[in-house]
């Protein structure tokens, strides 16, 4: 009669020499189905195209942006969020606040030395002036554009002008 | 033209079935001839006679079962199907499994077993089931030659309209969620008369019910507005009276949840599915979530989620198999109201009627595009509830329907699907089972009874088992996800951990469900996740997971103690008995191996209450 143990040490004798085989011939052992989803990755052109539309882009965002006045910046960042550009996160000092943004449209775009987010970059500048009622300075200080991970965006607050008043 | 759930033409199916029938001859050839050549190995030691020769050749079963396993890895190559890699590994799996229980089965069952060794034998003989079960999706997934039902993303221009009603099923959801949901549903690119919303609100908080149903008054040409006073049925009765309230013309009817943003185009590109094969019954396209990337507990239950979308479901819709989702998926009205419309008796309402739909011979379709994303839960505890609720349906499915798999128009694979998909949420019991008896040993053995001496052979055993279950499952996790998802190995350990964690508790929720108890419909909550410190995480984490975290105590308890026993027989080893020495290392081992099994549930549920990154 045949033994078990044979058995169990016949399969683990093929199932060593089929791991053997994937690990030789990855590609022929598990071929590419059409359920795999690529890592969608941008090309040279998709940031060539955004910084040639970087105005257009800019006060498009300004433009939505406006429109996204929340009680406060975290509640701002939660509204962000389901806008679908990213993950928005904030940190907020007196005078300078910071956003990053996680796999944003432009995450996987290649380094082209330049910032490439002036949509998110315009709505930030609409929305954060919209909900401190004061005008902002937004500046991308890291994107994929410039080789980051992600997108990081400093806000800073001018100072409101007084009126001036002349002495008669 | 041609119907997208077609399969290959006659002549290809009777070339396959020929491949076939001589790939398991040929296998069950080389089964006898190695067998053969055993036999003729032994002959020299063993008595020739008549007897002999009968019991070695006809009379062997380990014959058969070598011809059995040949033949039908000789059958699966010769269908082409998966490559031969693919075939051997899943292969490899069974016969291991087949040989371990049969040897299992010679050291566990002496001839007067004790209890322990009858449960022991069958919490193994279960969970390696359980392994050969699970392990074809995987395997059918990374090595699938070709697809025969799959479509390509591209859009598939219908040919007429049909009216779509959307129906939104609601209760208590924030108005703001609500109508950026409805905003989305208003610009789908399709004929503006040609579909239609139904918002079945069953809200009791008046304030927010007031809000949506203002917004839905003033689309009121396009968005129909219902509310019931009494929750019968929760959302299966909500949707149930949508249903019951579609006007004549509605063929189809798309189910969105009340929190997904739906995409433009996913009207247009599905309605054709159904006008090309009018035996479809349901469609399904994956979930999806915009707020995956809201903390690493949000993107790891992300990454379960998508095990599901990405190797589950392509695996079920190659033999027309799937469930519906309950969101993102879209039926023909004629088809559910056939099958009697939702089913308010369960929690998994979606999954449940889909199986009646089935039975009835209606086809179904995963589409794998996302067309939509909604809301994942972001803390451990809505995780935890979302679980709750799907096992505990899967439970009332089982118990409902359990009869189909013996007796029912279901096809054969559709009745594997039906035992697999409601099984797979009874692991934990097996698990349990194991632990509990290395506990009782451990304990035994730390409190003077010489458990290790006695169950040598069981500790060892029982060792095989887990280490080999976890071993095959992470591999095959890891080439599905990689695939689909594009993790490494490290994230694949953290999907697995996710699992571990709440695995207890819908085994808990499936037991019940089983076992008829009744369970009100408990909303999935979409509350945000704020940062908390690692302190207050772990407290919430020891309240919600009680039973997971005093498992875990006292198995590390009994590892220790049974490491330190090991440690002092040292000394005395050659007294002893090195194999005992041994036998109480290893089932140290298991026990602070079984205590990661349980304390993965703390661990997640304090990660998952930390919030954002």
């Amino acid at each position: 009669m045949l033994d078990p143990l044979v058995l169990v040490f016949g399969g683990l004798g093929l199932l060593v020499a089929s791991l053997v085989i994937v690990a030789i011939n990855r590609e022929g052992a598990i071929p590419p189905s059409p359920y795999d989803v690529p890592e969608p990755k941008l090309g040279l052109e998709a940031a060539i195209w955004s910084i040639r539309h970087a105005d257009v882009q800019y006060w498009d965002g300004v433009a939505v942006g406006e429109r996204m006045r929340a009680p406060n910046l975290e509640e701002l960042a939660r509204a962000l969020d389901r806008l679908d550009l990213g993950t928005f996160e904030v940190k907020s000092a007196k005078k300078r606040h910071e956003f990053t943004v996680r796999n944003g449209p432009f995450s996987k775009a290649p380094a082209v030395d330049e910032p490439l987010c002036y949509l998110t970059r315009g709505i930030l500048a609409g929305s954060c002036g919209a909900t401190l009622d004061r005008e902002v300075d937004v500046v991308e200080e890291a994107c994929a554009g410039t080789g980051s991970p992600e997108c990081v965006f400093s806000v800073e607050v001018k100072e409101r002008e007084e009126p001036r008043f002349t002495q008669v | 033209m041609k119907s997208p759930g077609s399969r290959k033409s006659e002549k290809g199916a009777v070339a396959r079935a020929g491949r076939m029938i001589v790939g398991f001859t040929l296998g069950a050839a080389v089964g006898l001839v190695i067998h053969v050549v055993t036999l003729l190995a032994q002959a020299p030691v063993m008595d020739p006679g008549a007897d002999w020769i009968f019991e070695n050749t006809i009379g062997a079963p380990g014959a058969y079962i070598l011809m059995i396993l040949l033949g039908a890895f000789g059958a699966r190559v010769g269908s082409g199907e998966w490559t031969v890699v693919g075939t051997m590994l899943y292969m490899s799996l069974i016969i291991i499994v087949v040989g371990f229980i049969l040897y299992s089965a010679t050291v566990m069952l002496p001839k007067n077993p004790s209890i322990l060794n009858i449960l022991l034998f069958l919490a193994e003989f279960v969970s390696l089931s359980f392994v050969i079960i699970y392990a074809y999706y995987t395997v059918d997934r990374v090595s699938r030659k070709s697809w025969r039902r799959h479509y390509s993303h591209a859009a598939r221009t219908p040919r007429s309209y049909p009216f779509v009603e959307f129906h939104v099923p609601m209760y208590n959801e924030p108005p703001h969620v609500v109508m950026e949901v409805l905003d989305h549903l208003l610009r789908m690119d399709y004929p503006v008369d040609r579909y239609a919303i139904v918002v079945a609100d069953d809200s009791t908080e008046q304030k927010s019910r007031e809000e949506i149903e203002r917004f839905c008054r003033e689309h009121q040409d396009r968005i129909k507005y219902m509310h019931r006073a009494e929750r019968k049925g929760y959302k299966a009765g909500a949707l149930n009276a949508a249903l019951e309230r579609s006007p004549q013309g509605v063929e189809l009817i798309a189910v969105v949840d009340a929190d997904y943003k739906v995409q433009p185009e996913f009207l247009k590109e599905v309605v054709g599915y159904f006008e090309e094969n009018p035996k479809l019954g349901f469609l399904q396209s994956p979930q999806d979530f915009h707020n995956r990337d809201h903390s690493p507990f949000t993107r790891q239950i992300y990454w379960a989620n998508r095990f599901f979308y990405d190797a589950i479901m392509p695996a079920r819709n190659e033999a027309n198999s799937i469930i519906f989702c309950g969101t993102m998926g879209v039926m023909r009205k004629k088809a559910l109201v056939d099958a009697g419309g939702w089913g308010e008796d369960v929690l998994c309402e979606d999954a449940e009627t889909s199986l009646r739909m089935s039975d009835l011979g209606w086809e179904s379709l995963y589409v794998p595009k996302v067309y939509g994303r909604g809301l994942i839960p972001e803390t451990y505890s809505g995780y935890k509830s979302q679980q709750y609720r799907w096992a505990f349906g899967g439970g009332q499915i089982l118990r409902k329907h359990g009869h189909k798999i013996w007796r029912s128009k279901l096809t054969p694979r559709q009745r594997f699907d039906l035992l697999a998909g409601g099984l797979h949420y009874f692991s934990g019991v097996i698990i349990f089972v194991i632990a509990s008896i290395l506990l009782l040993m451990g304990l035994g053995e730390i409190f003077g009874f010489p458990m290790v001496n006695y169950h040598r052979g069981e500790i060892a055993l029982m060792g095989f088992v887990p280490l080999f279950v976890m071993l095959e499952g992470i591999l095959r996790m890891r080439w599905a996800l990689g695939r689909a998802v594009g993790l490494d190995m490290r994230q694949t350990l953290q999907v697995v951990g996710v699992w571990f964690s709440i695995m207890f508790f819908t085994t808990w929720a499936a037991l019940k469900g089983i076992s008829g108890s009744k369970q009100g419909f408990v909303r999935t909550p979409k509350h945000r996740a704020r940062k908390v410190s690692a302190f207050e995480a772990w407290s919430r984490a020891v309240r919600l997971m009680r039973f997971e975290v005093t498992m875990a105590w006292w198995l590390l308890v009994a590892g220790f103690g049974v490491f330190v026993i090991a440690l002092l027989k040292l000394p005395y080893l050659i007294e002893d008995g090195l194999i005992s020495t041994i036998s109480a290392f290893v089932l140290s081992f298991w026990l602070v191996w079984y205590a990661y099994v349980f304390g993965a549930g703390p661990i997640y549920a304090a990660r998952g209450s930390r919030g954002p990154e």
